[in-house]
């Protein structure tokens, strides 16, 4: 089950070689040419002496993780998030630490001891730290260095009706979407790219656009969804289940109008739902790729995630699909001369 | 000077959707240019050749023509439109505004959900109201990703002092429009009108990989210091031409800094320095391209900044004017 591979794959923004290799042994068989740049993006040529724009198709492939920086007298470690994460959602958290995917859990003082006013706010990351059941600093030591990594220890489970879950569907959801993708045939030049360290600041994808000197991008990401509890309408950013997401307008970039009409118009013809992404913020590796060279054509492509960057990542699968389908008409269409720039 | 400031207020310029001052802009540069051209991003390319043939330096003069704007996010069932922002507006300065978008020239006025303390409120409590009742209707005059800019135009306060919702920065585009028809130069001259400064200088960062000139100057407006209880700057409104020395985004090589100073004492205007670490421009995108380009800046003193009333000095554009034209023929 490719999703769950993927999923439960371990890569940190940084420290990708786990899930890097994992995408390795899925696409290997496919492509002209495999190799990763100095940044230890993933990158797989195909085609590219055809005719026709040529197209560099992005996912990333890390995901938000800890760092352990420092290991106290008791044996419990201190981290720091790699990637955006709310401090508020991590106490009680089981995690996986290190080399050896220790297991651990995030800890905290419980609610009887705490005084009154401190219940009154919520935890901050100085007052969590990881468990992995050692008594002392010499202890913890043997298995655990500063400067090791963590990652939720979520397992990848379907759930509900055509729903899932796991620890990193942002991005690995798009991972999959680019895994199904190479393995068709386009009579296209296209570079795909297994990107690293978008959680950190898109810093991947800026390199690999300069390398590739691409006519036409597409990112293809998880993004948020709030479509829950009361949420107004310009709330919820997506609908789970209502198709693919396409980006307007984000922090990091103003979407290109005419391709993004294009994919819409692309999808009403195959009959393949697609939403508009109703929010402003968040980035994704368009907001680098965009800007490269002389700038860059390009469109994000979303599937809807609810609880983003956080231990227990919803999408649709139907969504996941949908997004599959949606690449695949949007190359074939390009592939027929259906846009140009 | 006064009327083309005033006819490049007009036109809306929302980051993103710069067409209708664009299209302006472009009709207005032709006849005195020698090419013209745009890029993906949506910038404007005015080229000027070098007086002689020989010469093969070039200085690129950037002045950005966007706006920040209000982009539609969401529609409600009666056809009011949500709304995000797109570069530095602030919330409390928008209720009761007027408003117009840019693709389709429909104006609208925007509100606020009822109960909210000005100091609370947020782009999520505020709306456009475009007068129609339901969504179809709607999305006749705007869809989501259509972007609103202000719809106040120009106004003259005594005999010196200009207003309007858009001098920053059509106050630059002005100063450049004029740079390019009538300067004398040993430089071939790249005027641009840039897009998506106010979203975080985008248009030019891409300019300046695509010219990687000689040399680069930015045209923008800069905050004042001297209304009651400003932020502390000793810029002044009337005072002359800013000479740039930093902004929160770079710091301008004396050379570069101090070649306008020249400029300045041989054409006998009047010139502040512009010191300003809380704000940024195109010139931080640019001279960070590629290898790194000498990059200075030109701004004019400008109150009121993000507000419908942004208020300019006739006198410190006619220094602007006068230290651009020097600066230009002292180049070589």
């Amino acid at each position: 089950m490719l999703l769950k591979k993927l999923t439960e794959a371990f890569g940190p923004s940084g420290f990708e070689d786990e899930i890097r290799q994992v995408i390795y042994e899925e696409i290997k068989s496919y492509g002209d040419s495999i190799y990763t740049d100095a940044l230890g993006t993933l990158i797989v040529e195909t085609n590219l002496e055809a005719k026709g724009p040529k197209l560099l198709v992005v996912a990333h492939m890390d995901e938000v993780g800890f760092m352990i920086v420092d290991i106290n007298d008791y044996g419990l470690l201190r981290f720091r998030p790699l990637g955006g994460v709310d401090p508020r959602i991590l106490v009680s958290k089981p995690v996986l630490v290190g080399p050896n995917r220790l297991y651990g859990v995030i800890g905290s003082k419980a609610v009887h001891l705490q005084e009154p006013e401190e219940r009154e706010h919520p935890l901050q990351l100085q007052q969590l730290y990881i468990d992995i059941g050692a008594h002392s600093r010499e202890e913890a030591e043997k298995y655990v260095t500063v400067g090791d990594l963590a990652v939720f220890a979520t397992k990848y489970e379907e759930v509900g009706d055509r729903r899932a879950k796991s620890k990193s569907f942002d991005d690995r959801v798009g991972c999959a979407v680019l895994i199904e993708t190479l393995k068709k045939k386009f009579n296209l030049p296209i570079v795909y790219a297994f990107t690293v360290q978008e959680e950190t600041g898109l810093r991947g994808a800026g390199p690999v656009a300069y390398r590739v000197k691409p006519d036409l991008a597409i990112v293809i990401e998880g993004t948020v969804c709030f479509d829950v509890v009361e949420t107004p309408s310009h709330g919820q950013s997506t609908i789970q289940g209502a198709g693919p997401a396409l980006s307007v307008v984000d922090s990091k970039t103003i979407g290109h109008r005419t391709f993004r009409e294009h994919i819409l118009e692309v999808g009403a013809q195959e009959g393949i739902p697609v939403q508009l992404r109703r929010t402003i913020g968040g980035a994704n590796d368009i907001g680098a790729i965009h800007l490269t060279g002389m700038g860059i054509v390009s469109a994000a492509i979303s599937v809807p995630t609810r609880y983003i960057h956080a231990p227990s990542q919803m999408i649709s699968l139907d969504d996941f699909f949908n997004t599959v389908r949606l690449l695949e008409a949007v190359l074939r269409s390009i592939e027929q001369g259906g846009f140009s720039i | 000077m006064k009327d083309l400031i005033r006819s490049l207020t007009i036109p809306s310029g929302p980051s993103g959707y710069e067409l209708p001052i664009k299209n302006d802009i472009r009709q207005i540069v032709t006849p005195f240019i020698d090419e013209c051209y745009e890029d993906i991003l949506g910038n404007l390319y005015a080229v000027k050749n070098a007086k002689s043939s020989s010469s093969d330096k070039t200085v690129m003069l950037v002045a950005h023509m966007d706006e920040p704007a209000l982009s539609v996010i969401d529609m409600d069932d009666h056809g009011f439109l949500r709304i995000a922002p797109l570069g530095p507006l602030r919330p409390s300065a928008l209720v009761g505004a007027r408003v117009v978008f840019a693709r389709t020239g429909r104006r609208g006025i925007v509100g606020a959900d009822h109960g909210i303390a000005l100091k609370d409120l947020e782009f999520a409590h505020l709306f456009i109201d475009i007068g129609v009742s339901n969504p179809t209707d709607a999305n006749n005059y705007a869809q989501i990703g259509d972007a609103a800019t202000f719809a106040y135009g120009f106004d003259e306060i005594g005999d010196h002092m200009i207003v309007g919702h858009a001098l920053d920065n059509r106050v630059g585009c002005a100063l450049l429009i004029d740079a390019l028809q009538h300067a004398q130069s040993e430089y071939t001259i790249v005027g641009v009108f840039s897009a998506q400064q106010a979203v975080g200088s985008r248009g030019a960062k891409v300019a300046a990989h695509r010219i990687h000139p000689n040399v680069s100057l930015v045209l923008d407006v800069s905050p004042t210091g001297d209304t009651p209880k400003s932020e502390n700057s000793a810029l002044e409104l009337g005072q002359g031409a800013g000479i740039k020395v930093l902004d929160a985004s770079m710091v301008v090589a004396p050379k570069w800094r101090d070649s306008l100073i020249e400029a300045a004492k041989t054409a006998h205007a009047r010139y502040q320095m512009d010191v300003s670490p809380h704000t940024t421009s195109d010139a931080g995108a640019i001279f960070l391209t590629q290898d790194g380009i000498p990059t200075c800046g030109l701004s004019i003193p400008a109150r009121y900044l993000f507000t419908p009333s942004q208020m300019v000095h006739l006198d410190d554009v006619t220094s602007a004017q006068q230290i651009l034209s020097s600066w230009l023929s002292r180049l070589g």
